[in-house]
């Protein structure tokens, strides 16, 4: 072979591999030394051999030591405080010149930290809930999960008090177990002032388990004395004034005489527990029969809540175990022997109360998910203005990073420069932030009725918060900081650079993605609004206009007939029912052993309505087959709403006959369908039974001739009069139904205000972006417009490119908000449809806002005066 | 003034630079480490040890005299500096001393 005339090389990737690892500075010599080994070693051995050493040699070289840079000679600090002065005074010389485009960037920024600031305080007060109990995560509560037919399973919080003996006495790792009621309202009198107000009748331990602060007392032995209360310090202060309540005397449904024990201090609103006194539960069992009567009865007895504490350092698992199967010792009981014992720590009280089949996987948390959603996507909104205005100025600032450089910045004070900046707007924005949001907290309480506020003495919240800015500023100054610091000195200095179609790309992306969460917000926020309303505006199935609702309480019962008849003789009312349920719930439910055409072991839930024959008449509510109840003594009728007949497969329903609670009844009548539970479900099945006795809620709808508040003021007087003991409380039944949407409509006007927030902020970018173009262009139009280009040329030149990226956003934020909001809906058996206009309406507003900001600066630009732009070169 | 630590193949390298008669570069010395030793070496060894040497301020070096045969690359050749010629001195006067200080007949028992 002849190597002479062609003299062999060394193998390219060996080469390659050197050339790319070794550093620069030593890369010629080392590289040229190889060669000259090669060579003499081609002679001696051969080119393959050769070759194989020649990459051996070289992967010799893949260390550390031949990567490193050239040392320098003179040494710096690490952070010079020189130089980061040098950033500052910089820094605030941009913001003075550049006032306009300063302030609308920390305008923005501003706006989207203050919104996600509140929804951080927010969300942080749904998480607090309970958690500020000692030992709160060794408290749960006791549930059922109960296998209905097989297939599905139901979660109920009623137990029965055999349960809390059996958890008592054979479950050590429990501590505590309180029993409790469920919390209704009650008398309470001393002297002549009277209340009528809600509280607990629990366990006795209950002080010991749910540490709430006691003022005064002592927790281990409050509740211990069956003829004792613990009052919170309100209504100690409303029963007693200024004396001190301590062993006084309180009046308790005007039976008997309690004495205070205890005072607590005021129950905070992040609490799910909110009573105003305790009442132990022992003094239920010494002066009510049946509850004395229920202690000894067996598991199907459910009527009462359970909370337990367990020891500490106990396992959740462990215990769930064993009180799983607790209730399977009734073998012939079908309701022992389809529950299964659940509990729910406390701290997921709040957030996850919604069980499906058998787990607490859903509830509130679902919002608070939604809205840290909406936080970050706004704060996002307002970071991507902020780095699309600092890159739109590039070119201007190109000039200065050219000179920065050449004269010896090195790449990172140049980052650090322009973070440093981002800091300082971000700091700006933060302080500005802070005392908006903390201006608007009052406000944002009143419309979420929460009671949220700024805390300035925790730690955490400053740290976190601080936290959150310093990721904000990095997010935001970032881009522009490795982006302008990446600028080639001599291209920027000799004029060369041009922002092609490369460097406005990213920034049109974020625009687009800007205006996608703007646009889908507000599809949201009308999505929302549409479906409460779609719900209010439903038929409820009765008339919840005039009707109002109280308590029987005191002599109310005894009375009732005297005081009925005074009301609709007076012409106050024009027709008065009793009911075991509120006209807006139903508070009972169970299931009837026997119908006609019963499958075996089948079950139907059915709320069950114990009433008179003024019922149907005082609610509103028509009768569609068959008859009303003849009178109150018409006891061995039943009649069903339609969907409970639907339920119980019956064809012709009027005069058949079914078994509930072991007494026959025949069905007298069919009544429509009334919405008294959630109006987003379909009814419920129901079943309404007659009986002459008074029961707990009195319903009375007033006459139309009568002004309510006259009503009222008559109304008041007769009802002290038959009830003396009690204060006259009353609700508007309308008020009620009301508040069942109050969530719905809550979640509505904050996804409005965000969402208006939210477009806000992004046009507050491209009002800027419009504004850094036009100017840009200036010369341009100042030509076009010589040669004769009209305005309205003009604006369509400069304009239509923004609304093109609109359209895009819109193109992309429909499909995936249709498909989220879709998600949402289905949630709610009654939903409305989402409609085509809605998009429409939506992407046509965004446009016109669009269009709005951005013709602002363009038909600015297109009416200047050509000799102007063109003077000066 | 602290001095620079040399270890024994940094010294080999240095004192083949002192020694070489012609313009030291990185095959000429690698040749010599490789001929005075006996031991085989590897170039990037050697190149390795050159650069650190030049970084502690013992040698200096400059570029020149490319040829053909390295495809038209420069060499890189090294010096001693006042400072390297000092740290070989001292090295050798200690080696003096110690073997001046050892016994007559120790001296013997090594074969002296």
């Amino acid at each position: 072979m002849n190597t002479k005339n062609h003299p062999t090389q060394p193998p390219r990737w060996a080469d390659r591999l050197l050339e790319w690892f070794v550093s620069d500075h030593l890369l010629e010599d080392v590289q040229g030394d190889l060669y000259e080994i090669y060579q003499r070693r081609v002679k001696l051995v051969g080119i393959a051999k050769a070759q194989r050493e020649y990459g051996w040699n070289v992967i010799r070289y893949i260390n550390p030591f031949f990567r490193k840079q050239k040392t320098t000679h003179y040494t710096q600090p690490l952070i010079s405080t020189t130089m980061l002065r040098n950033y500052f005074i910089i820094t605030w010389r941009q913001l003075l010149t550049n006032k306009a485009y300063s302030f609308l960037n920390i305008a923005g920024l501003a706006t989207g930290m203050s919104v996600a600031l509140l929804i951080g305080l927010w969300v942080y007060h749904q998480y607090s809930y309970d958690r500020f109990l000692p030992e709160s995560e060794q408290l749960y509560q006791v549930k059922r999960n109960f296998d209905e037919n097989g297939d599905n399973t139901l979660t109920f919080n009623t137990t029965s008090l055999k349960l809390t003996n059996v958890l008592r006495s054979e479950v050590p790792e429990i501590e505590y177990v309180a029993e409790s009621d469920w919390m209704g309202s009650h008398g309470l009198k001393v002297g002549e002032t009277k209340l009528f107000k809600n509280g607990a009748v629990i366990g006795r331990d209950f002080l010991q388990m749910f540490q709430y602060p006691l003022l005064e007392g002592d927790p281990k032995t409050a509740l211990h004395s069956a003829y004792s209360i613990v009052l919170t310090e309100s209504t100690a202060k409303a029963l007693f004034g200024d004396e001190n309540a301590m062993g006084k005397i309180v009046r308790f449904d005007n039976d008997n005489d309690l004495k205070v024990t205890g005072i607590l201090k005021d129950i905070p609103s992040n609490s799910s527990f909110q009573f105003n006194f305790l009442v132990p539960f022992d003094y239920y069992e010494q002066t009510k029969s049946w509850i004395k009567q229920s202690r000894t009865g067996d598991f199907s007895q459910n009527a009462f809540q359970i909370f337990v504490k367990l020891k500490k350092g106990v396992d959740y698992n462990q215990v769930l175990a064993k009180i799983g199967p607790i209730e399977h010792t009734e073998k012939d009981n079908v309701n022992a022997m389809r529950s299964t014992v659940i509990m729910q720590p406390l701290q997921r009280w709040h957030l996850y109360s919604e069980y499906i089949n058998g787990k607490d996987s859903g509830g509130f948390i679902e919002y608070v998910r939604i809205f840290s959603v909406i936080g970050v996507l706004v704060l996002l909104i307002a970071c991507i203005n902020f780095i699309n205005l600092t890159t739109a100025r590039s070119e201007k600032r190109a000039k200065e990073v050219g000179i920065r450089k050449s004269i010896g910045s090195e790449r990172k004070q140049l980052i650090a420069q322009f973070l440093v900046e981002a800091v300082v707007f971000t700091g700006i924005a933060f302080v500005l932030a802070f005392f908006l949001s903390w201006a608007i907290l009052p406000a944002f309480n009143a419309l979420t009725a929460a009671h949220i506020h700024i805390p300035f003495a925790n730690v955490y919240f400053w740290l976190i918060t601080i936290g959150c800015v310093l990721i904000t500023a990095l997010l935001a100054g970032s881009r522009p900081a490795f982006y302008l610091s990446s600028f080639q000195p001599v291209k920027v200095l000799k004029g060369a650079i041009r922002m092609g179609k490369t460097a406005s790309l990213p920034r049109k992306v974020l625009v687009v993605a800007q205006f996608s969460c703007s646009i889908a917000l507000i599809t949201g926020a009308i999505v929302i609004y549409q479906q409460v309303q779609y719900a209010k505006d439903r038929p409820t199935g009765y008339d919840v206009n005039r009707l109002l609702s109280t308590s029987v309480n005191g002599d109310l019962r005894k009375n009732h007939t005297a005081l009925k008849n005074e009301l609709l003789q007076k012409g106050i009312i024009e027709s008065v029912t009793t009911s075991s349920s509120p006209a807006t719930d139903i508070s009972w439910h169970s299931t009837p052993e026997q119908w006609p055409g019963k499958r075996a072991g089948e079950t139907v839930e059915l709320g069950v309505i114990i009433t008179d024959n003024e019922y149907f008449k005082t609610m509103g509510m028509a009768i569609k087959d068959g008859r009303n109840f003849f009178s109150a003594t018409d006891t061995n009728s039943v009649i069903f709403n339609e969907t409970a007949i639907k339920r119980l497969r019956l064809e012709n329903p009027i005069g058949q006959l079914i078994t509930f609670n072991e007494k026959q009844y025949q069905i007298a009548g069919v009544v429509k369908d009334a919405l008294m539970m959630s109006p987003f479900t379909a009814a419920d099945p129901t079943m309404f039974l007659c009986t002459p006795d008074v029961q707990d809620e009195m319903m009375y709808r007033l006459s139309p001739q009568i002004k309510t508040q006259d009503a009222l003021q008559q109304l008041t007087a007769l009802f002290t009069k038959y009830n003396p003991s009690y204060p006259y409380t009353y609700e508007f039944t309308d008020v009620t139904y009301a508040k069942k949407f109050n969530l719905e409509v809550l979640i509505g006007k904050l996804a409005g205000i965000f969402a208006g927030l939210a477009i806000f902020i992004s046009c507050l970018g491209l009002f800027g972006l419009a504004a850094y173009m036009a100017e840009q262009r200036t010369k341009e139009v100042g030509i076009r417009k010589v040669l004769g280009a009209s305005v309205f040329s003009l604006w369509e030149l400069l304009s239509k490119d923004f609304l093109a990226l609109v359209l895009i956003a819109f193109v992309i934020a429909t499909p995936i908000s249709w498909y989220l909001l879709n998600g949402w809906l289905s949630k709610y058996a009654y939903h409305t449809q989402i409609s085509w206009w809605v998009f429409v309406l939506t992407g046509l507003g965004a446009l016109g806002i669009a269009l709005v900001t951005v013709s602002f600066q363009a038909i600015k630009a297109a009416l200047m005066n050509p000799v102007k732009s063109l003077r000066s070169e | 003034m602290r001095r620079a630590f040399l270890g024994e193949f940094e010294e080999l390298i240095l004192l083949i630079v002192a020694a070489c008669t012609e313009d030291a570069y990185g095959v000429t010395i690698w040749e010599q480490v490789q001929e005075q030793t006996g031991r085989s070496i590897t170039i990037s060894a050697v190149h390795a040890t050159l650069y650190r040497l030049e970084e502690k301020g013992f040698l200096s070096s400059q570029m020149g005299g490319a040829t053909a045969e390295r495809g038209g690359r420069r060499k890189r050749f090294f010096s001693l500096t006042v400072a390297g010629s000092r740290a070989l001195i001292e090295l050798e006067q200690m080696r003096q001393k110690l073997w001046k200080a050892i016994p007559e007949g120790k001296l013997q028992i090594l074969g002296q």
